[in-house]
């Protein structure tokens, strides 16, 4: 059932097996799990079924180091969460992802990305995905339609599959429905009580924008918030002026990371007409449904290795030919299509044009050619090395709860920047090398980030995971080190943040989570 | 009719996209021939590739002073043609030697870095060589 935690009269005591702290993807995913569980499950939202402004304020908070995403912006605190907005591109992490590595620091997971495979598959299923199949080969992208040198040995074709499914909206029915899992909207976690020993969570406060304020009594905890808010209520949470629960190390906040996001460059081909059919966004038929997916460029595991390089996800963008504008207008000249243009400047460029289209034109006919492409513009995700220096923390101002605002000092290391430049001048000599073309790389060593660089909203790493106490906050089931009965699920927890994109293996932690927090409680 | 301002980096971008195929594509049907190749073939092939100013006087740039004669550029590009082409038939055209040098460049590192642009050493010798020959003496500020 979903409640209005507004309506919960003050002082009351809920008393449950699982507290669920936030209903976005890891949260819900969680809930829906323990639906035909005998276990009770409270599952608690701070917003709404709808953005709520005064809600959504209570993200606020200040950034002190590199410039960070608007906190108020770039997440959404209402059921279903960010995945309000979202894009729905879906990828599990490389394996090369879950290794440790001696040439980056702190790389690693405490498992191999195999292991993570069978929960990875259910959440293909969450996120309403295809099958768990990322072999470009899979989605019609046969080895002979990837020229070099994206056909490896350094960069290849890969593949990502796209679902921007709505987590609230498609499963608030089945959460409502639930007779053990109860939702409660409006319901703010405010304070997690370890007593005096600080080893086992006695009791979460919670508040609500109206007042009132009640308390929830649970075997398990998990905390669900996301990348930033699982680290704030951690600080917050304890002793007043203390440095929060599950903190003996000094580690809850630190180490965050997001996807580095930046303009890589100018790539001219050296044939105008070369095949780009590699590089598709399509709905594809495959295992008897339509599903969408992407491909783009990456480095392999083996170059990665090899060169000491940082994952990366390239894209890019096509400047076509201006015989592409004037086969425009023509088809609205032809009436083929009504929008757009006026008249005398579609006239106008289909004269001015006219031999190219005319070429064109054949071309197509007689060859089935595409559209000339001029250049292609690169645009470039980069993993962030993991940074201790790099942190959430808590500043002195208070949200209108009471809690402490977040101060966010999203910081970066040299070799965030010498990595991706090192990629960059690895695909102008391949793409060189292979009589591609030639490449301007917009990012060099000693240079700065190019304009338009900025860290995206995939924040991570707050909570990471790692098997010493001393190297991490949540050990291989997410569960915390020093307090017995709280876990932490999302992007959080991960100890290195890859270049793909995050949400799918949050569902998948979240699977395994729900797998490990059932044989707990049996 | 209002003249249009491009910038500099446009330009080259412009010119680069026009000339980057001379080795791949372009130069494949330049020049056949057995035998050495000597310099005059080179000029030659040079002054038949309406290489844009902006480009070549770019490539020159990235010469110091000592290396961007046409005798120093010369020697240096039919260096590198002659070894490559010892090894290879008769029948083989300068275009190609040239252009695969210029693959090889690429995968043994051996680039210049011309106003960003990543190009391979040969490819740029020649694109300078080329404004020299086509403008009979270029000023570089």
């Amino acid at each position: 059932m979903i409640i209005d935690a507004r309506s919960i009269p003050t002082g009351t005591i809920l008393e449950t097996e699982v507290c669920i702290i936030g209903a976005g993807a890891a949260g819900i995913t969680l809930a829906r799990e323990f639906i035909h569980s005998p276990f009770r499950v409270v599952l608690l939202e701070s917003g709404g079924m709808e953005y709520e402004q005064e809600t959504q304020d209570l993200y606020e908070g200040q950034s002190i180091g590199q410039t960070f995403q608007d906190l108020t912006a770039s997440r959404l605190r209402y059921f279903g969460g960010t995945t309000n907005h979202w894009g729905g591109w879906c990828l599990p992490l490389d394996a090369i992802d879950f290794e440790p590595r001696d040439d980056l620091p702190s790389h690693g997971w405490p498992f191999p990305r195999s292991h993570l495979d069978p929960w990875y598959q259910r959440a293909q299923e969450v996120c309403q995905l295809g099958p768990y199949d990322y072999r470009p080969s899979s989605w019609g992208i046969t080895p002979d339609k990837v020229p070099p040198p994206f056909s490896g040995p350094d960069f290849e074709c890969k593949i990502l599959q796209e679902s921007p499914v709505r987590f609230g909206p498609v499963y608030a029915a089945a959460l409502r429905q639930a007779p053990r899992v109860t939702t409660y909207l409006h319901a703010n976690a405010f304070n997690l009580d370890a007593g005096e020993n600080g080893q086992e969570i006695n009791e979460l406060a919670v508040k609500t924008l109206s007042g009132n304020e009640f308390t929830v009594h649970a075997r398990i905890y998990i905390l669900a918030v996301g990348g930033i808010e699982n680290a704030r209520l951690l600080l917050a949470s304890g002793k007043e002026g203390g440095n929060g629960v599950g903190n003996p190390h000094d580690l809850v906040g630190r180490f965050l990371m997001v996807h580095l996001v930046y303009p890589g460059g100018i790539i001219i081909p050296s044939h105008p007409r070369l095949t780009f059919d590699f590089r598709s966004h399509l709905d594809y038929m495959i295992a008897g449904s339509k599903h969408s997916f992407w491909s783009f460029i990456g480095l392999s595991a083996d170059s990665m290795r090899r060169q000491h390089l940082a994952n990366i996800m390239i894209n890019w963008g096509y400047d076509f030919s201006p015989v592409k504008e004037a086969a425009d207008a023509l088809k609205r000249l032809a009436h083929l299509e009504r929008s757009g243009g006026s008249w005398s400047a579609d006239l106008s460029n289909v004269v001015r044009n006219f031999e190219g289209l005319a070429r064109f034109g054949i071309g197509k006919e007689l060859f089935g050619e595409g559209v000339p492409v001029n250049s292609l513009h690169v645009a470039c995700a980069s993993e962030q090395q993991p940074n201790p220096q790099s942190k959430v923390s808590l500043g002195p101002k208070r949200d209108r709860l009471g809690m402490r605002e977040v101060v966010v000092n999203w910081q970066l290391v040299p070799e965030d920047k010498s990595k991706a430049a090192e990629i960059l001048h690895l695909l102008a000599m391949e793409v060189g090398r292979t009589g591609f073309g030639r490449f301007r790389p917009l990012l060099t060593e000693n240079g700065p980030w190019p304009e338009g660089f900025y860290g995206d909203a995939h924040q991570m790493g707050t909570t990471r995971m790692h098997r010493d106490p001393k190297l991490g906050v949540v050990d291989e089931n997410c569960r915390m080190h020093s307090v017995a009965n709280l876990y932490v699920a999302g992007s959080s927890v991960f100890p290195t943040g890859s270049a793909n994109n995050p949400t799918l293996t949050i569902v998948a932690l979240a699977l395994r989570l729900a797998d490990h927090v059932k044989r707990q409680l049996t | 009719m209002t003249p249009q301002t491009i910038s500099r980096r446009s330009l080259f971008a412009t010119a680069i996209s026009g000339t980057v195929a001379w080795l791949g594509d372009y130069l494949s049907s330049v020049l056949t021939g057995a035998g050495p190749v000597y310099y005059s073939e080179l000029v030659a092939l040079c002054l038949s590739l309406r290489c844009p100013g902006t480009v070549g006087k770019a490539c020159l740039l990235a010469f110091p002073a000592s290396e961007s004669t046409q005798s120093s550029l010369g020697r240096a590009i039919l260096a590198d043609v002659e070894l490559a082409r010892r090894s290879r038939s008769v029948s083989d055209v300068l275009a190609q030697i040239i252009g695969e040098q210029s693959r090889t460049d690429f995968r043994d590192g051996r680039v210049v870095n011309v106003d960003g642009w990543i190009l391979s050493l040969t490819e740029t010798r020649v694109y300078a060589l080329a404004a020299l020959l086509v403008e009979g003496h270029v000023h570089v500020a």
